[in-house]
């Protein structure tokens, strides 16, 4: 078993934009435009981004709920979209989802039990009460009460909530845990039981996590590798360690310098940056960032104005896109 | 890695630790919203009170060939209306006539037993007689059949196709979902009053014109098309609800874990969105018996022997002159009717803060 | 807006198309014929007669003419070209068929009027009404008042409209002589109808304006009025009236289709020479053209109606997007 757990290769998917009338043409929204991403059993890949990036299509892609307009998504080797039958089955099993609102994400008619036992009946997998039993073991292991095993998501607490839609991706024992923003919609308390929660989780079921967040400090605690993306591309990618020390991509530098504390004695200046992220229905010509970019004004290069830069490597473990930085 | 599928897999958690507590679990019943939503309901005197007021009509309703009542189509020549007299100073005489329009075989045999049982012996005319001598509270005990009766058939529209209607559309989505909302919309746009009124009148031609025998009886055609009226609020509303559950993160979760259509269906859609259909059915009803009151004061409802509550009304309302009030021809229906319609509307005011559903005027 | 507009005119051609061809067809699909009645004509007087009114034609020609815009007959495009428009479309309804000598345009226009005249009042009664009651009822939840109008808007609801219309004569005609029992003339003549038709749709809107000033009387940017001083016919007028108007104004639409519904009834009681009596005497005459023109003006004015209820509500919460609703 060669092959990492999970593979995205070439990634574009592109959704058909509403027209604004009968005469204009048809537009497309390239959401996700062509995007490499490897995750080996265990790791823990941070995906950063603002909203509107396309962070949230990746995962979506991932676990099956967009297709790929091109390129693909490899779990184990295997090509997620042309699964059928029983390799599906297996598939669905290998990874699954934690959602942003842990409000939505629960059926307000069910009892959480009955929430967690779904995959696992959808599954048909175990007897009825040896279900009940994997369900009251996954409680335990995202540290829910058993007591809370008949009530009603309204009746639980935001962490609670979380805890339990947890729990239902667990169920099943994957072997990727895919986060979409998973602790946005908690309280700062909460968040971090959460994120220790996920941390934990990984060490002891050898999970490996892809963590989607706009919060950088959350992706610190929990990512080894993390992948910046701008507008559907990854412009830079890089162990969490040094791209937190020094981030090579402009975008990348205004991200951080916009979420970190600066540390005392370091001189570095708070980079704001102009303007609104462009839409992706209207990318910029060349570069996607070099609108707003603010390393374009002190070394002025109308490369970036012409031409995409591609990934490039910058040292052993991390790459770049960026035309500016090219000198490794 | 498909090694890896079997099921003996060694397993992360420890399962067999917790046999105890399922055990255990199982015994417990989860509080279920349905049943907290009954128990809120039941909290309300008014609302216990309009159902037993609703269960009492249902059944006397039914039961009405059986009941001891005068005959509602008996006629005495020559009657004047009579105003009503208090039960305890004439409580009833021998004198019933079975005289009816043709009624339906289990009908015919409750009136036999009514006769087996009660002989010649009928009620007085405690609500009074109308013009033609008929006991108006005979006539408005039959009538709360056909009331009634185009409520039900509008409800059993409403549910089945409208919630089809609508299910369908916000299930499937995409063209489909297009047209059948198009055609919600252009029958909403279409006054219905003309459909109705176009169709009904069909049936009105003088028989020498139409020749032969139509298929449908006026009053099953007057059913259909209060039935065919009636499903559109509710076909939007389901549709609605399924949208929002289609797109909700619980059921992208049960996609992901391999969920087919009919699960979703099964397991998330029907019970989320049972609760708006009930309450919508509960503020349809009274829009329809108010409509069939509408259509029968217009000469369009049921046909005279036959009655319902609103014909009694319009005979009523016609009967109201200056010199001489004969109240109790309206008051008796029109009393029934807006006790039934408070009822309903009790029951879904109560029905609505159960379930927690929001009010929206129907567009 | 302006696409809006568009949009809602395509609607409307739709519509308008689909009431005129449903209409068309619903009345020849019916048994008998506008000469079909008790007395029965000799038959080469009906021969005539349906010649005249180009009963003979086969079926897709009277839908072309009665369509319009182009003018069939021999005075038409295909004869001497003398009146080359007619048919719905050219606004000309043709001649009835059973008020002989006397075009439908004409029967229109002396009974549309006052039906528009009563259909309005009783509408803007309704909404005088109706708020009135519900903003007194949300002033002091819980009080005699709030209490009364309450019941009484239950009443609204509950009650036909004849039987409310039974009443008021009843009571305003009868027992205390003060106003007419029925006719069309003066002022007078048309406060009963015009009350007994507003009276349920004045109850509903009570409710719905009731529920909604207590809701938003209920949301933080009331709180903070509140907290500033403001006193509470001050707030419930100046600042909640806005948000709890929207439910209003969006039954409206609903409030006057059924308020068309309502005066084919009220007419009937009180004599009034409204289109509504037309109404159902011509589809029950099979007067084709007549049964054709009253349908397709109700169907534009509730159409209309529709319209400027949409544009009043983006107007009350500009947060609407009218294109997204069309």
């Amino acid at each position: 078993m060669s092959a990492p757990l999970l593979e995205l290769r070439d990634l574009h998917v592109r959704f058909a934009a509403r027209r604004g009338g009968w005469f204009e043409p048809r537009r497309e929204l390239h959401a996700v435009r062509g995007v490499d991403l490897r995750l080996e059993r265990g790791g823990a890949l941070g995906l950063v981004g603002e909203s509107g990036c396309g962070k949230s299509t990746v995962a979506r892609a991932v676990v099956g709920l967009q297709r790929p307009s091109s390129g693909g998504v490899f779990i184990e080797g295997l090509e997620r979209a042309s699964a059928r039958g029983a390799r599906a089955r297996e598939l669905r099993r290998r990874v699954s989802i934690v959602f942003q609102d842990p409000y939505s994400s629960l059926d307000p008619r069910l009892p959480v039990s009955a929430s967690v036992l779904e995959p696992l009946a959808i599954d048909g997998r175990l007897r009825p009460r040896a279900r009940r039993m994997r369900v009251l073991a996954t409680f335990e292991a995202v540290g829910l009460d058993a007591a809370l095993y008949h009530r009603y998501p309204h009746e639980l607490s935001g962490g609670q909530r979380q805890r339990v839609a947890i729990a239902r991706a667990l169920v099943l024992e994957p072997a990727l845990l895919v986060c979409d923003e998973p602790t946005s919609a908690l309280d700062l308390s909460v968040r971090a039981q959460i994120v220790n929660l996920l941390d934990e989780l990984r060490a002891r079921f050898g999970l490996a996590l892809l963590f989607i967040s706009h919060d950088l400090a959350v992706v610190r605690r929990l990512a080894d590798e993390i992948a910046v993306m701008y507008l559907g591309r990854v412009v830079e990618r890089a162990p969490a360690q040094q791209l937190f020390d020094a981030p090579r991509h402009p975008y990348s530098k205004a991200l951080l310098s916009a979420v970190l504390a600066p540390r005392p004695g370091a001189h570095e200046e708070r980079i704001v940056l102009a303007g609104e992220p462009p839409s992706p229905l209207a990318p910029p010509t060349g570069c996607a960032f070099h609108p707003r970019c603010f390393a374009r004004e002190r070394v002025a290069q109308d490369r970036c104005e012409r031409e995409s830069p591609e990934l490039s490597a910058r040292g052993a473990q991390r790459v770049c896109a960026c035309h500016l930085t090219d000198a490794p | 890695m498909s090694e890896r599928s079997a099921s003996s897999t060694p397993s992360w958690f420890r399962d067999a630790d917790y046999e105890f507590a399922a055990v255990q679990i199982e015994r417990l019943r989860p509080e279920s919203p349905w049943r907290k939503a009954r128990e809120r309901l039941s909290q309300r005197a008014s609302v216990r009170w309009s159902l037993r007021f609703l269960v009492f009509l249902a059944l006397l309703s039914f039961l009405a060939p059986l009941l001891p009542l005068p005959s509602p189509a008996a006629i005495t020549v020559a009657a004047e209306p009579a105003p009503p007299v208090a039960p305890w100073s004439a409580l009833g005489d021998h004198k019933f006539v079975p005289e009816y329009w043709d009624l339906n075989p289990l009908d015919r045999a409750l009136v036999s037993v009514r006769t087996s049982l009660f002989g010649k012996w009928r009620t007085g005319p405690w609500l009074g007689t109308d013009a033609l001598g008929r006991d108006v509270l005979a006539r408005v005990v039959w009538g709360s059949r056909t009331s009634l009766l185009v409520a039900l058939c509008a409800a059993l529209t409403s549910l089945v196709v409208g919630v089809t209607w609508g299910a369908l559309a916000g299930l499937v989505g995409g063209r489909l979902d297009n047209v059948l909302m198009r055609i919600v919309d252009v029958l909403f746009a279409v006054p219905t009053i003309f459909i109705v009124i176009f169709t009904l009148s069909f049936l009105d031609a003088p028989k020498s014109a139409v020749g032969e025998a139509s298929l449908l009886s006026r009053e099953q055609v007057f059913f259909l098309v209060v039935g065919a009226v009636s499903w559109l609020s509710m076909a939007r509303v389901v549709r609605g609800q399924v949208l929002e559950l289609k797109r909700s993160a619980f059921v992208e979760a049960a996609r992901i874990a391999g969920a087919s259509t009919p699960w979703i269906l099964r397991v998330h859609v029907l019970p989320n969105v049972l609760g708006l259909v009930i309450v919508n059915l509960t503020l349809t009803l009274p829009s329809v018996i108010l409509y069939e009151a509408f259509l029968s004061f217009l000469g369009l409802g049921v046909e005279p022997p036959k009655v319902s509550w609103g014909l009694l009304a319009a005979e009523g309302a016609e009967a109201l002159n200056p010199l001489e009030s004969y109240v109790w021809l309206i008051a008796a229906p029109a009393l029934v009717m807006a006790l039934t319609l408070f009822a309903l509307q009790t029951l879904g005011d109560g029905l609505r803060d159960a379930f927690g559903v929001e009010e929206r005027s129907e567009r | 807006m302006l696409r809006f507009l568009a949009r809602r005119a395509a609607w409307f051609a739709l519509t308008t198309w689909v009431v005129i061809t449903l209409a068309f067809f619903l009345l020849r699909a019916a048994p008998g014929g506008p000469f079909s009645s008790e007395r029965k004509l000799h038959p080469s007087v009906e021969a005539a007669l349906r010649e005249q009114y180009h009963l003979d034609w086969p079926l897709w020609k009277q839908y072309l003419h009665t369509l319009g815009p182009l003018n069939l007959d021999e005075r038409g495009w295909l004869g001497d070209g003398a009146d080359p428009f007619g048919g719905v479309l050219a606004g000309d309804f043709g001649p009835s068929m059973q008020h002989r000598d006397v075009s439908v345009n004409d029967v229109l226009a002396s009974s549309l009027p006052i039906s528009i005249t009563l259909g309005s009042l009783a509408l803007a009664l309704a909404l005088v009404l109706g708020l009135s009651a519900g903003v007194a009822s949300a002033h002091s939840p819980g009080s005699k008042l709030d209490q009364s109008v309450r019941a009484l808007a239950t009443g609204g609801l509950v009650l036909p409209n004849f039987v409310l219309a039974s009443l008021l004569v009843l009571v305003f005609a009868f027992w205390i002589p003060v106003l007419p029992v029925a006719g069309f003339g003066t002022p007078r003549h048309l406060v009963l109808p015009s009350l007994a038709l507003a009276l349920p749709f004045a109850a509903y809107i009570a409710r719905l304006s009731r529920a909604g000033l207590l809701e938003t009387l209920s949301k933080d940017y009331i709180r903070t009025a509140r907290a500033k001083g403001a006193s509470r016919a001050r707030i419930l007028w100046k600042h909640a009236m806005r948000g709890a108007l929207a439910p209003v104004v969006s039954y409206l639409g609903p409030a006057a289709a059924g308020v068309l519904t309502g005066s084919l009834v009220i007419e009937r009681i009180f004599a009034i020479p409204g289109a509504g009596t037309h109404f159902i005497a011509s589809a029950l005459n099979r007067d084709y053209t007549l049964a054709m023109g009253v349908t397709v003006v109700y169907a534009v004015l509730v159409f209309g109606f529709n319209t400027l209820v949409d544009v009043a509500y983006t107007l009350l919460d500009p947060r609407l997007d009218l294109e997204q609703e069309a």
